[in-house]
């Protein structure tokens, strides 16, 4: 072994949490200029002499319909995890356990659509949606994004029930079980990190979009990531306001990530690592 | 990889229908859709006119598709390089096992990556506000003069770049945290004995074994930089902030502010193109390593 000296480790220590310090003084700004008036957070939200606190943006925010906001992205972002997770696992179980013809194609044509714009689909998704009257409905969005979900899910769940062994499924196959059965009976059960991990990812993902909810639904019906953007001006912003909204829309996947954080980076540097 | 070859079975389809039918309803038939109609006049209303090449040959010649492509290459040239360095010595640093609180320092760089991209702006323009931005104030103590960051159309670029750092900076680190942890230390170990000096060992033991995880950073990288649209969407409040337009934000105003679908569909069809270019290397990696069969 290589033996540290002091001054080594007290220097990388000093180093490694000024980087930290400096990427958390963003998110040290907007919750400051959340809770002070506007006119301490104009003088300088980082003097904390004379500092006055106050919940009011808050309430003004949810005054101005920012809760319905947030229930949205609630309702978007948790349908869109439960019915993509639902329907990738049933395929990436197909993919592990059966092997047909043009499977190596299909699966790389999978691995490719990942990378897709969302530009790419809306033109013809705006059409399809007004001729089906999915436009400016919770479900078409939700049914988007969970096609959206799926390349990347199916990859990742697939990878991770390759290494599950075989023994497991023989077992049940001599109880005379399907493949359907084997899958929801034995498969999922012992897939259950797995699975926690692509859904925490699936729903921060489903939580951020932008595009496809000020593409694909009015104003009233807009999750609080789009919902956030009638709160801003680039000359006059009310930084309150702004703020204040601003952390109301980190806060749910912020607890989810910070509850879940070593599921969630699995699903980061496992789903697109493979 | 084996697999049952009786796939002609009750169970096969229930298995993978519907992934396939969500598929290509919402993806696959959307892409090629849009690659149709880029063919086409159309205003999304009235039938669609078929013109040829005239929407392609349109683009080339039009002003803003002109900025907006110099925004994303200005955006890729200093996003690329930044991001991948900055993540790849954070890493580096944070597997030391000599700093304290690692987990924590890896749950901070993590947290611009949960955040929607739009409140990201928001703290940008909080931090780089001409009147109360620490940004201007440090820059002042530093004796420099202060700027509209933002409102000038010539540094307002750099907003999105900040935010693409402060947002993406999260993932590139994890992914080579990731690979840093997969390498076995005996050989670390084996290069300092064999007399290695630190950039040694980091050039010839570390990088070539860190290749895997430097491909997956660089792709994915360029891919959500080319992309970027929400920090652009996000100061369009008083009027869409076409100085600052991408590929991405081009394909939603000539959509939606003029009705130009056809022609929104040729630079729709651009941009996806650009970005399986960017894809492409691994993808391969990932057939020569047998993994997508």
């Amino acid at each position: 072994m290589v033996k540290v000296s002091m001054k080594y480790k007290v220097t990388i220590n000093i180093v490694a949490w000024m980087i930290g310090i400096l990427l958390l003084i963003p998110l040290f700004g907007l919750v400051m200029a959340s809770i002070r008036p506007f006119s301490e957070v104009v003088s300088g939200w980082w003097i904390l002499k004379n500092a006055h606190f106050t919940l009011e943006n808050y309430i003004d925010v949810l005054d101005r319909g920012f809760a319905r906001n947030i229930l949205n992205s609630i309702i978007i972002a948790g349908f869109a995890t439960i019915l993509p997770l639902l329907v990738s696992g049933m395929a990436a179980y197909g993919f592990t356990s059966f092997s047909f013809p043009v499977k190596t194609m299909l699966f790389l044509t999978l691995v490719a659509i990942q990378v897709v714009p969302q530009q790419a689909v809306i033109i013809p998704l705006l059409k399809l949606f007004r001729d089906l009257g999915l436009y400016n409905h919770m479900y078409g969005i939700i049914l988007v994004h969970s096609a959206f979900a799926l390349p990347w899910t199916i990859f990742f769940l697939r990878n991770f029930f390759m290494s599950i062994p075989k023994d497991y499924e023989e077992a049940a196959k001599i109880d005379g079980l399907g493949s359907v059965g084997i899958y929801f009976r034995i498969i999922l059960p012992i897939a259950l990190p797995a699975i926690i991990s692509v859904a925490v990812v699936q729903f921060i993902f489903a939580w951020q979009d932008l595009f496809f909810a000020i593409t694909l639904l009015r104003p009233e019906n807009w999750p609080a990531s789009a919902g956030i953007t009638k709160f801003v001006s680039r000359y006059n912003p009310n930084w309150g306001q702004l703020t204040a909204a601003g952390v109301l829309t980190i806060l749910v996947p912020l607890l989810v990530y910070v509850a879940l954080q070593k599921y969630y980076m699995k699903g980061v540097s496992g789903g697109i690592k493979g | 990889m084996g697999g049952r070859k009786d796939y002609l079975t009750k169970d096969f389809f229930i298995l993978m229908t519907p992934a396939f039918i969500l598929l290509f309803i919402f993806i696959v038939y959307p892409i090629l859709n849009t690659f149709y109609l880029s063919f086409f006049k159309w205003d999304g209303f009235t039938p669609p006119q078929f013109v040829g090449l005239q929407n392609y040959e349109k683009m080339f010649g039009y002003e803003l598709f002109r900025t907006s492509i110099k925004n994303n290459v200005f955006l890729f040239i200093t996003f690329l390089p930044l991001v991948t360095l900055l993540g790849l010595a954070f890493s580096i640093l944070l597997h030391n096992k000599e700093v304290v609180g690692r987990n924590v320092l890896r749950g901070i760089v993590m947290l611009g990556m949960v955040m929607p991209l739009t409140v990201v702006g928001i703290v940008w323009m909080l931090l780089l506000d001409p009147r109360s931005g620490i940004v201007n104030k440090i820059i002042e103590l530093l004796g420099g003069s202060p700027r509209a960051w933002i409102q000038d159309p010539s540094t307002a670029i750099y907003f999105v770049l900040l935010g693409s750092l402060w947002a993406w900076l999260g993932f590139s680190t994890t992914v080579f945290l990731a690979g840093l942890e997969g390498i076995d230390k005996e050989i670390l170990e084996a290069a300092i004995i064999d007399g290695a000096n630190p950039w040694q060992k980091f050039r010839y033991v570390l990088l070539p074994l860190l290749k895997p995880a430097l491909i997956v950073v660089v792709t994915m990288s360029s891919i959500y930089i080319l992309k970027v649209f929400d920090l652009i969407f996000v100061l369009s409040a008083e009027s869409p902030p076409l100085y600052l337009s991408v590929l991405a934000y081009l394909v939603y105003y000539e959509a939606f502010f003029r009705y130009r679908w056809g022609f929104a569909a040729a630079v729709a069809t651009f941009l996806t193109i650009a970005v399986f270019v960017f894809s492409i290397g691994m993808l391969k990696r990932m057939i020569q390593e047998r993994r997508v069969e």
